[in-house]
């Protein structure tokens, strides 16, 4: 393998992309957003690595959303999503760009490939980081709720280069489309060695499209406070009036109340829905990193100094057994449409 | 067919203390249980072997009071369990723990067919150290599998990515991360925990595996840092509504009204 790379043979950041139906997945554009805010206190270049097959054409597509340079990695070979063979080709690549960052989208795949590529790098790699911002020393600060407790944690990579961060869905936004990018798009030549799988896929089957947390516009959550009967009634009789999904802290799961693709947290999913409306939740770090940039958000809490109501627009402090009958009924009286 | 499975104790409460000088987690003296996620790894692997045979090993990085887990997990049916303990492995973050086990499992485990791994643990929540095993023993790796086959010279599986489910060959030896789908764990039997000798699990330190890697393990070999941790700085631009106030459901859906997410409907 070429040179290790360091502090002195690295510079910019690199995006990798995630390719999904032919397209690029809107975690690639946040990120490049993200990338595009960065570099401003970072030198070096944006960079965005696309794998896949026929993936060529959406070179352009990242250019247009801040990346500077493009290297394309396309095969059949890379068409199934094989792990060993994918972070092979891009530690090769990684060689190639000298990136002092990588960032990539902690979705299912990405989340398998970054700590496989990490791993070959022998570099560190933060999970599922809240914020990023660059210190004074140049250095990628990555922002993520800490190991338990109501607590956030700065997690550098000092000495090792690149600095890998994932990040979910949903968390940064992408700049506005540039209507005449220039940028270049290059493609890298694959050694065959390198596509000598020891997976062989047989089958990719979509699931037929069960309505995810994730995309439903208006979401009500329960909360330890409401994990009874009758409370968790009220909660879907109040998700059925407001014609929202019904989603649940990570207590009610460990307990069998939901499936755990109705969590919400940093070990849950990650939702930014126009409406949440938060039952008998106390609002921790963990629950926090899952729902922070959702749009509108009302919480009932019957403490007042619960940590809800400092990410809630709207507080109610107050029991739920009483408010949201009541909110039922007011709603039902005036005839609203929702 | 020899499966061995990587476990973790992990902290059985939310009230974790946290060295505010590293920023890493202090674990002497709590109350801790096996990693969740990983009581599924399990629950699969002997699922497997009762319907192939062979062996299950189980395996785990931490304190000496980390034997607990593991022999919790003979109890419920392993064949043989080890743990890798040493000052020298404190403090690790991902790659750190991920050479710690891959050097264990090159040692106890050039044999094994397939490497077991959960999904995530619930103190470090990474779902990181599986694949970066993988990657440092060279072998080919899967992600959330949620069904295993067994044949000759690999396994079949599938896994659910997303909402894609794939389904793939894998060829021996492999690794993979046990996708958290509805698995009932079994009951550890407490007649074999009761019966279970003092030299139960076989203990492993640095020496036992490389003494010359200490640099590669424990803080030293992390290349992660925790720089600080803070609360969370958060706004509290909310408005407070009293939920003892009569029209508290009106004013609920004044609220909504105003941001546009309900109307009155106008019968015409
Ligand atoms: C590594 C790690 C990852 C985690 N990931 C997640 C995650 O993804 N998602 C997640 O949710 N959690 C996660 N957690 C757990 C998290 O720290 C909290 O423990 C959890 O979110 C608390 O859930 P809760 O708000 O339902 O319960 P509690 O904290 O017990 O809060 C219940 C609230 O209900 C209120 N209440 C009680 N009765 C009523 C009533 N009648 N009316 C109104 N209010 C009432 C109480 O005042 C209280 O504020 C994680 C923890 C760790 C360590
Ligand atoms: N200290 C450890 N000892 C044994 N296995 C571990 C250890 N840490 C992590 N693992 C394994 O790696 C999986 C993922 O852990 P994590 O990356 O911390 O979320 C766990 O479910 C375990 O199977």
């Amino acid at each position: 393998m070429a040179e290790p790379l360091t502090k002195s043979n690295t510079s910019g950041i690199c995006v990798i992309a995630e390719v999904e139906h032919q397209t690029l997945h809107p975690v690639t554009l946040e990120l490049l957003g993200k990338a595009v805010d960065l570099a401003k206190k970072l030198p070096g270049p944006i960079s965005c690595l696309i794998y896949g097959h026929d993936v060529a054409s959406l070179g352009q597509w990242a250019l247009s959303f801040g990346a500077q340079q493009v290297l394309v990695l396309d095969h059949r070979e890379l068409a199934a999503f094989r792990t060993d063979i994918m972070a092979s080709v891009l530690h090769e690549a990684i060689h190639d760009l000298k990136p002092a960052v990588v960032l990539i989208g902690a979705t299912p795949i990405g989340r398998s490939l970054a700590p496989r590529l990490a791993g070959l790098l022998e570099t560190g790699l933060t999970a599922d980081c809240t914020e990023l911002d660059i210190s004074d020393h140049g250095d990628l600060i990555q922002r993520r709720p800490a190991w338990g407790g109501n607590i956030m944690a700065d997690i550098v990579t000092q000495n090792h280069r690149p600095q890998m961060a994932s990040v979910r869905p949903k968390i940064f936004t992408p700049i506005p489309e540039i209507a005449n990018p220039n940028g270049s798009i290059r493609r890298f030549a694959l050694d065959p060695d390198l596509l000598l799988s020891g997976i062989n896929v047989l089958s990719r089957t979509e699931e037929p499209m069960t309505t995810s947390i994730s995309d439903a516009s208006r979401i009500v959550v329960a909360g330890l406070g409401v994990a009874d009967e009758t409370g968790l009634e009220l909660v879907h009789a109040l998700a059925k009036r407001l014609n929202a999904a019904v989603a649940y802290t990570r207590p009610l799961i460990e307990r069998g109340i939901g499936n755990y693709t109705h969590q919400i947290g940093l070990s849950g999913r990650t939702v930014a829905p126009d409406l949440l409306v938060a039952c008998g939740v106390s609002g921790s770090v963990q629950f926090a990193a899952g729902m922070g940039k959702s749009k509108h958000i009302i919480a009932i809490n019957s403490d007042p100094d619960a940590e809800i109501f400092t990410l809630a627009h709207v507080g109610v402090v107050g029991d739920c057994y009483s408010v949201i009958p009541q909110w039922i009924d007011a709603l039902d009286q005036g005839d609203y449409h929702v | 067919m020899k499966i061995v499975v990587c476990i973790k104790q992990v902290p059985a409460t939310q009230e974790v203390q946290i060295d505010p000088i590293t920023g890493t987690m202090k674990r002497q003296g709590m109350d801790a249980k096996m990693n969740p996620y990983d009581l599924i790894a399990l629950e699969q692997a002997f699922q497997l072997k009762e319907k192939v045979g062979g062996s299950v090993t189980v395996i785990s990085m931490g304190p000496t009071q980390a034997d607990a887990v593991l022999r919790e997990a003979l109890a419920m049916g392993a064949d043989q369990a080890i743990l890798v303990s040493d000052r020298a492995f404190g403090g690790s973050d991902v790659l750190a723990t991920a050479r710690t086990l891959a050097m264990t499992l090159r040692k106890v485990g050039s044999d094994a067919d397939l490497f077991i791994f959960g999904h995530q643990t619930t103190d470090g929540d990474t779902a990181q150290v599986g694949p970066a095993v993988a990657a440092l023993l060279d072998i080919p790796q899967a992600s959330l599998v949620r069904s295993i086959d067994n044949h000759d010279s690999f396994i079949e599986i599938e896994q659910k990515l997303g909402s894609l489910i794939q389904r793939a060959t894998i060829k021996k030896p492999c690794l993979i991360t046990v996708d958290p789908h509805e698995l009932t764990p079994r009951l550890p039997s407490y007649w074999r925990l009761r019966t279970l000798t003092s030299d139960a699990v076989q203990l492993l330190g640095l020496a036992d595996l490389d003494a010359s890697a200490k640099t590669k393990v424990g803080i030293l070999g992390s290349p992660t840092r925790v720089l600080r941790i803070f609360p969370p700085q958060r706004s509290t631009k909310s408005v407070v509504l009293d939920g003892k106030a009569s029209d508290i459901g009106q004013q609920l859906v004044e609220d909504l009204i105003q941001a546009h997410l309900a109307e009155r409907v106008i019968h015409g």
